[in-house]
């Protein structure tokens, strides 16, 4: 496949037949018969891989765990949607990185997308299931008293793009630190919340809306910002999916303050 | 034929005046406690669980009733004074007899206090592990995960150790591995950091505890802690322990029986064996 925006256009699957969806380590298998939609999805090596084809049924393997799902008649039109991880990621920066007064850093983090799939019933959409690409480590964002339960990411926020080399699974998310205190800043973690980003194609990976973090100082506060338009990082891209929530603007924000204040730590 | 009843008649005679007067206070008094109760229970839900509030309820209504019995009394002229002295004595005799129900009612009032735990935690009460199902006034009970049914009285609750499990969000699993003398130390513990990295349901942080414990009888002694998030243990005990076992056998890490090296006073000499005859006679 040329281009990742392909991968998720449109498709139609045969009765009786298998397609197996092969995006990084993700093998999904996909299957419909004449009153019945199954899928099932098993974690392989990563990798570059990205391409959907049909296969024989003998190739299935035997021990996975199909979902299935009935139907009157089974519809034949099915496309895949990338959605972003359905909880918090922790993300770190590879070393320690300190940022002075007045300036600001920009870092990139891989996230691994999550695949909807979704049939097409008389022009409505139906999903059927969400699987990763990646099963990431789940991990503790907050004290042992409370906290969110979240998602550990295999690799380290980096300054540099082209470093980090994304592959087709992974969403690329640009966030920005702005240090408007007077102190040093080390970045220390960042706990991303995906559902307030959208998601746009690209030719071979990902990307995400950019997060912005304005630090005022360690006695003021911090905000953690989600913005909605697609980052400029390369031309062309297609929205595949809209954020899932939206930040609040209104009058709650003015008054209490942005709720992301600490999802962000800085070292001290 | 049919008897009709004459009102003048009824509300001219003092006393039935005087009894219907009653009866009507009784009842718009029920009334109004019925919905002060209703009302306070209502506003209670939304800082406390639903059981807590319908206790409070319950206080408020026995309370509120005792109130109006009283006054009732007054007001039917029923002499007070007897009736409490008859109730003082009766209540020392209840008191003596009753001793370990009132500990419990009030050990319960303290629990609704103190709110250790709440209607779904799972506790540890002695060698008790179960899931509060119900916080009464006299006792609670829990639903042991063999699905056995447990009636605890709250006197116990307050004076014996109870854990709540479940209070936290996240809690460390602990688990113990001896290994062989001859292994590396530093491999082993390598060893358990890929682990605890490569299993899914092991928080990367709080980050996993390796600790070289101890210098056991038979095997050096680690502590391997793993964090997980509370509704994980099953998920992460089964596959752990697994692991575990499957990495040390490709590793050739030995995890040694407990056994016991007998020398003879040296550590180099045999130990000396006298063969006696092979085949000794039969008797």
């Amino acid at each position: 496949m040329r281009s990742l925006q392909q991968f998720w256009s449109m498709r139609r699957i045969g009765e009786a037949r298998v397609t197996l969806v092969r995006l990084g380590p993700m093998r999904l298998w996909l299957a419909r018969a004449e009153k019945e939609w199954g899928f099932a999805s098993e974690q392989g090596e990563p990798g570059a891989i990205m391409d959907i084809a049909q296969v024989p049924e003998d190739v299935v393997p035997d021990k996975l765990e199909w979902q299935n799902t009935l139907f009157h008649e089974a519809p034949r039109e099915f496309l895949l949607r990338p959605v972003t991880p359905d909880r918090p990621v922790v993300i770190k920066p590879e070393h320690a990185i300190q940022i002075p007064p007045g300036e600001s850093g920009r870092f990139f983090a891989l996230l691994p997308v999550f695949i909807q799939v979704v049939v097409v019933m008389k022009k409505k959409e139906l999903v059927l299931g969400t699987v990763s690409s990646l099963r990431p480590s789940d991990t503790w964002f907050g004290t042992p008293y409370e906290g969110d339960l979240a998602y550990s990411l295999p690799d380290r926020a980096s300054l540099d793009l082209e470093a980090l080399k994304p592959l087709p699974y992974q969403i690329v998310t640009p966030f920005e630190i702005q240090n408007k205190s007077e102190e040093f800043l080390v970045f220390e973690k960042l706990c991303l919340r995906p559902q307030y980003t959208g998601l746009y194609s690209g030719v071979r990976h990902l990307w995400s809306s950019v997060v912005r973090i304005q630090h005022e100082g360690f006695f003021k506060s911090t905000h953690v910002r989600y913005a909605t338009t697609q980052p400029d990082y390369e031309e062309g891209l297609m929205q595949v999916a809209q954020p899932l929530k939206r930040e609040d603007k209104g009058l709650h924000r003015l008054t209490f303050g942005t709720s992301f204040s600490r999802d962000i730590i800085f070292a001290k | 034929m049919i008897a009709t009843f004459n009102w003048n008649e009824i509300f001219n005679n003092p006393e039935t005046e005087h009894t219907f007067r009653v009866v009507v206070y009784t009842l718009l008094s029920l009334l109004l406690l019925y919905t002060v109760s209703f009302v306070a229970s209502r506003i209670l839900l939304k800082r406390l669980s639903p059981h807590y509030a319908a206790l409070v309820r319950k206080l408020i209504f026995y309370i509120g009733a005792s109130i109006i019995l009283v006054s009732v009394m007054v007001e039917m002229g029923i002499n007070l004074t007897g009736v409490l002295a008859t109730a003082g004595v009766a209540g020392l005799a209840i008191g003596f007899a009753a001793q370990t129900s009132l500990s419990n009612l009030i050990s319960g009032l303290f629990l609704i206090g103190e709110k250790p735990f709440q209607i779904g935690d799972l506790v540890r009460v002695n060698d008790i592990l179960g899931v509060v199902e119900s916080i009464d006034l006299l006792s609670i009970k829990i639903r042991t995960l063999d699905n056995l049914f447990v009636r605890i009285p709250n006197e116990a609750m307050i004076k014996d150790p109870v854990t709540n499990v479940t209070r936290f969000p996240i809690r460390r699993m602990d688990i113990e591995i001896g290994v062989a003398y001859k292994e590396d130390v530093g491999r082993v513990m390598e060893i358990l950091e890929e682990l605890a990295a490569a299993n899914p349901y092991a928080l990367d942080d709080p980050a996993p505890l390796i600790l070289f414990n101890n210098f056991g009888d038979s095997a050096l002694q680690f502590k391997f802690g793993l964090w997980f998030e509370k509704s994980n243990y099953l998920k992460l005990r089964n596959s752990i322990m697994r692991e575990i076992k499957e990495r040390f056998d490709r590793e050739g890490i030995e995890i040694p029986f407990p056994h016991l090296t007998l020398y003879s006073g040296s550590a180099t000499d045999p130990f000396p064996v006298d063969l006696k005859d092979r085949n000794p006679p039969k008797s």
